[in-house]
């Protein structure tokens, strides 16, 4: 009986996990163990590893306490827990400030030992990085929502825009304002050529 | 289009790996917990389950008795009656005097309730605080902050009095300058209508971190306009925005975003007297008396723990009550971070030295 329900759990999606949570509010779990993972590591890209143990655990709690209200049309529930955990990065922007400036901060030592090559090539990357960091830093929150979403946890406008709460059009839209300040930051730091040539050697 | 701006976005940003099972363990544990409590609460005040498949959870959620609350008990509100607020204790704002009857929850689940000695505290800081006086910084100056970090960081920031001209924030580790930024000008009015527009409209324009202005010359003096004006600058969730958010969220809410603007911004007393009677009224807060700040220094703290979280702090000079800095306690203390405001003062210019 023990085995058969473990199959069950299984297979049922996390619609039917959260319905059957309603009355058993211990099968939650079982969407902790299936979801916390990548929650974490958005969380942890956001606002930094430490910070990030606090969100998830704020954002299981807060989805735990909204479970009556999931909607079962949809079987995945990671856009539901994304768009918790967005609206709680909202309550860490001291942290993601913090982690951004980490992001920004990474300037080469150079007193680091190495090649003359190798320094060059991480300079490089890391200063690619500086301004990407940068010009990411500086969108609007909500902008900067709708471009991780897609970009970091690759949701689908679909998803984002259920995650968020609004409209597909306003997703489209977010996010073509996003990657237009992102390429103009970068054009105005001179930094696009090379990162071409970076990624079309990859 | 094409996507090579997506593709930096991706590839540029080092990867973060999953996490172990272990390295979430704490936070499944305050989950299984806030569990263990619904599965209580349920138990106490669920009707016997009659359906069983299929739709939705309006429809289908047994109906359940309303928790009785003796009138002369409730002090704030009960809200979200029926069988979200009943079967989530961790959602359910149920808010009640403590000691005073009410729906008894373990303590990890416990409504966020209004804080007797904290908001004494805050009550009689405020009202000295109202008896105080001080210059604003003038047209043109810049408020300067010099924050301790607590890591061995010092941050300096520059912002421009009222947000017009481009704000500084550098960052020392010793003696190596580890971070360079310029800011962006983003006055009072650019970041309400950033905040109504969602960014659309006033350009990148947000307030607090180091960003916008760096004193706040309409923010009101009397707390009954002091929430609306928050939300509207941007530095408060909107209603809808905070609902859901669990118990407690209130003093998380306005704990965390305090802690992320008064570092870097001159308040005038009546303003900061304002702020704390906002925080009296605010379910959620406790006090900390002789906690440290990042800087070793010794103050009062204004502290709230969020679902079973850190217990964050923001620490108070015990005789001016001026904001000294903000830290964690308890056992998950490594993980909240501090910082110390060690000096502000007003220059002419971004990068001068008082």
């Amino acid at each position: 009986m023990r085995v058969m329900q473990r199959d069950a759990t299984a297979v049922a999606s996390d619609a039917e996990i959260i319905e059957r949570s309603w009355l058993d509010p211990e099968q939650f779990a079982v969407l902790f163990d299936r979801h916390a993972p990548v929650i974490h590591r958005y969380a942890a890209r956001r606002i930094g590893r430490d910070a990030a143990d606090d969100l998830v655990a704020e954002t299981f709690l807060a989805a735990f306490g909204k479970r009556l209200r999931y909607d079962r049309e949809h079987p995945d529930a990671r856009p539901w827990l994304y768009g918790i955990a967005t609206k709680l990065v909202g309550q860490h922007r001291r942290d993601e400030h913090r982690q951004y400036r980490i992001l920004q901060a990474a300037i080469p030592d150079p007193d680091l030992p190495g090649h003359d090559e190798q320094i060059a090539a991480d300079q490089t990357a890391r200063s690619l990085r500086h301004h990407l960091a940068t010009a990411i830093a500086d969108l609007p929150d909500n902008d900067r929502d709708v471009l991780i979403l897609v970009a970091w946890e690759q949701l689908s406008y679909d998803e984002a825009a259920r995650a968020l709460v609004i409209p597909v059009g306003t997703v489209r839209s977010r996010l073509s304002r996003a990657r237009s300040r992102i390429r103009a930051a970068l054009a105005a730091d001179g930094s696009s050529d090379t990162i071409r040539e970076i990624l079309s050697n990859e | 289009m094409n996507d090579l701006d997506l593709d930096l976005v991706q590839k540029l940003i080092p990867d973060a790996p999953l996490p172990r099972a272990d390295e979430l363990a704490q936070a499944r544990d305050r989950l299984t917990a806030a569990i263990r409590t619904a599965e209580d609460t349920e138990r106490i005040v669920r009707a016997p389950a009659t359906s069983s498949s299929g739709t939705h959870p309006r429809r289908r959620v047994p109906r359940r008795r309303r928790i009785p609350v003796p009138r002369p008990d409730r002090r704030l509100a009960v809200a979200a009656v029926a069988a979200a607020a009943v079967a989530a204790a961790v959602a359910a704002v149920l808010i009640a005097a403590p000691g005073h009857g009410g729906q008894r929850a373990r303590p990890s689940a416990a409504p966020a309730t209004i804080n007797v000695a904290a908001a004494t505290f805050l009550n009689q800081a405020a009202t000295a605080l109202q008896r105080q006086l001080a210059a604003p910084p003038s047209p043109g100056q810049f408020v300067y902050t010099e924050n301790n970090e607590g890591d061995g960081r010092v941050e300096r920031a520059w912002l421009s009095m009222d947000g017009s001209q481009p704000g500084l924030d550098l960052i020392w580790q010793g003696s190596r300058l580890v971070y360079d930024k310029t800011r962006p000008p983003c006055t009072v009015a650019q970041a309400e209508l950033s905040a109504q527009t969602d960014g659309a409209e006033g350009g990148y324009c947000a307030v607090g971190g180091g960003y916008g202005p760096g004193y706040f010359a309409n923010m009101p003096t009397d707390v009954g306009d002091l929430s609306a004006y928050l939300t509207k600058i941007g530095v408060a969730p909107t209603p809808s925005e905070a609902s859901g958010m669990g118990s407690g969220w209130q003093a998380n809410s306005l704990g965390k975003e305090l802690a992320f603007l008064m570092p870097y911004i001159f308040l005038l007393p009546a303003q900061q007297a304002a702020l704390f009677q906002l925080m009296a009224q605010t379910p959620g807060f406790t006090i900390v008396r002789g906690v440290r700040d990042a800087a070793g220094r010794t103050g009062v703290g204004i502290a709230w723990t969020y679902l079973n979280g850190p217990t964050q702090v923001i620490v108070f000079n015990p005789a001016t009550y001026a904001y000294m800095g903000v830290t964690t306690t308890g056992p998950d203390a490594s993980d909240g971070g501090a910082t110390a405001l060690v000096r502000m003062a007003f220059v002419s210019k971004a990068g001068q030295l008082p």
